[in-house]
């Protein structure tokens, strides 16, 4: 992959319902997960962008040094540790939970760290940042069932949830 | 010295992997695209190629393909360097015809590292692959790749393998009386090398080593065809003779088999139609991209033997004449599978099998 680099520069697989892209973002000082949360912005500026279709998610059908990606469409973002803040232990945030999430044509199971004791009649996803974090986390794709995506972080679009389980 | 070619886009990366392959005593050349890379790859004939997947011009898997598909490239050994880190990224490579996958970022010790392992086993001459073919079921073709196996490690003390790519059903185990739990097509994904692969080879007394099919129900026993082709690689790159039995219709595997092999052996028996036989070489031939070195063998049947041997002497003329090709051997007919290499040395076929186990060890050493 070619490109001009200034500052710091995320490698990153950002998954649609219908496709999966991969690409670098110029993150600035900080992780790609303070962008991806910033409700500031609207999109994320990618370059070197390879964009495969979910229904054959390793050939690549196009190319373009420059895409901008909606945010709000992406149904999560699989990326290196060092690219997502995690939520800092202390006894309010302190348990980790084993997290099954689905999403329109995916499913995603992985690491969440969460409150000591979730009260699930307290606790809601709303409550999260807008991309929530898994850990060890792997993604399933519904119609091809047997392509898994896995990686340290995915951070999920927490308005893309259809159900976020959580158990101990 | 060995000659190593990095296509990737990215210049600067590109010159770092060329410092590092330099350091350790390769002659390294570059380019910066994928039609710059083919164009330097059929130029300078290189022994290994370090190519990167995410390319705007043409992708990596394309190129590995190309590379693969061009009689100049296709033996070369290619490491695929990319940030495409998944699962089915790495499949792809394999798929595409790459020999190892290495992710990005990467360190220069394992690239390196990487690079001098895969040369030194291109290094070992592979060795001499040869496949049985039959037309049907029912005329001893397990029965002669199991012998000729044997009659290879025991007459020649070099390292033979019997590989039974009758994904369902197949007997070679049987024969040789050996069964495994668990076989090669249920966890060996091709990219684990011969070490990977060695928990799934099962050792004879006689010395031949014996890859059996999977106990598994037909359709779960489909391995893709990269997977097989890999498969073959990897052995012939450990053992001197390979020895294939095959199933009567071979599918999606006509071509990984027809490529790779040195020799085919089609059995042919007095009850097979020899215009059918006529038409199917041809077909085989048109699909082979080099001409392939065919050996006919004929095999009795119960009636030829009443017949004392007339009908199969008969038989291979008819072959001779209607195929143009020479018989290698005719085999007496024998009732049900038998190691007869091992069980009956003295028999008639046993000598004919090993007459041909000759027959083979001087074509390999003429190819040599």
């Amino acid at each position: 992959m070619s490109s001009v680099q200034y500052g710091r520069v995320a490698q990153a697989d950002f998954f649609t319902t219908t496709h999966r892209i991969s690409g670098q973002v110029n993150t600035g000082p900080k992780p790609l997960s303070d962008m991806l949360n910033d409700r500031s912005l609207s999109y994320v500026m990618a370059v070197n962008v390879y964009v495969s279709r979910l229904s054959e998610p390793g050939e690549i059908v196009a190319h373009m040094p420059v895409a901008y990606l909606s945010k709000q469409n992406l149904s999560f973002v699989i990326v290196a540790a060092r690219e997502a803040r995690q939520a800092e232990r202390t006894r309010f945030s302190a348990q980790e939970y084993r997290a099954v999430i689905t999403l329109p044509a995916f499913e995603i199971t992985g690491k969440f760290l969460g409150p000591l004791r979730v009260d699930m009649q307290v606790f809601s996803p709303a409550s999260l940042d807008p991309f929530v974090l898994v850990t060890e986390a792997t993604a399933q794709i519904v119609a091809l069932p047997e392509v898994t995506f896995g990686g340290e972080v995915i951070l999920v679009n927490g308005s893309r949830l259809e159900s976020f389980g959580l158990s101990e | 010295m060995s000659k190593v070619l990095v296509i990737d886009d990215e210049a600067p990366l590109t010159a770092l992997i060329g410092r590092f392959l330099e350091n350790a005593g390769f002659k390294v050349e570059s380019a910066t695209s994928g039609v710059e890379g083919l164009h330097k790859a059929t130029a300078i004939r290189p022994d290994l190629i370090v190519l990167d997947i995410m390319m705007p011009d043409i992708d990596g898997y394309e190129v590995c393909r190309r590379l693969r598909a061009d009689p100049r490239t296709a033996r070369a050994a290619i490491v695929v360097l990319t940030a495409r880190t998944q699962p089915i990224d790495k499949q792809m490579a394999l798929r595409a015809g790459a020999d190892m996958h290495v992710v990005k970022p990467f360190s220069g010790k394992v690239l390196v590292e990487t690079v001098q392992k895969l040369l030194a086993a291109r290094a070992h001459p592979l060795g001499h692959q040869v496949v049985v073919l039959r037309l049907r079921q029912g005329v001893g073709a397990t029965t002669l790749t199991t012998n000729l196996a044997l009659a290879l490690a025991e007459d020649t003390g070099r390292l033979s393998t019997a590989v039974d790519l009758v994904l369902s059903g197949g007997q070679v185990g049987s024969i040789l009386g050996m069964h495994a739990e668990r076989s090669w097509v249920e966890s060996w994904q091709g990219d684990q090398g011969m070490d990977g692969l060695a928990p799934h080879l099962l050792r004879h007394s006689s010395g031949l080593f014996m890859l059996p099919a999977p106990v598994l129900p037909p359709d779960m026993a489909s391995p893709e065809t990269w997977r097989v082709a890999r498969l073959l690689q990897v052995v012939r790159g450990w053992s001197d003779y390979v020895i294939i039995d095959t199933p009567a219709a071979l599918g999606n595997l006509a071509s990984v088999l027809l490529d790779s092999s040195s020799l085919v052996l089609l059995l042919l028996s007095p009850d097979d139609a020899l215009r059918t036989v006529q038409f199917t070489l041809a077909t085989i031939n048109k699909s082979a991209p080099e001409p392939l070195q065919l050996w006919p063998v004929v095999t009795g049947t119960p009636a030829a033997q009443e017949a004392a041997g007339r009908t199969e002497v008969h038989f291979k003329e008819q072959v001779e004449q209607v195929l143009g090709l020479p018989v290698a051997a005719v085999l007496p007919w024998s009732p049900g599978p038998q190691p007869v290499i091992v069980s009956q040395p003295g028999s008639p076929l046993a000598a004919a099998i090993r007459a041909l186990a000759q027959q083979v060890t001087g074509s390999a050493a003429k190819s040599a």
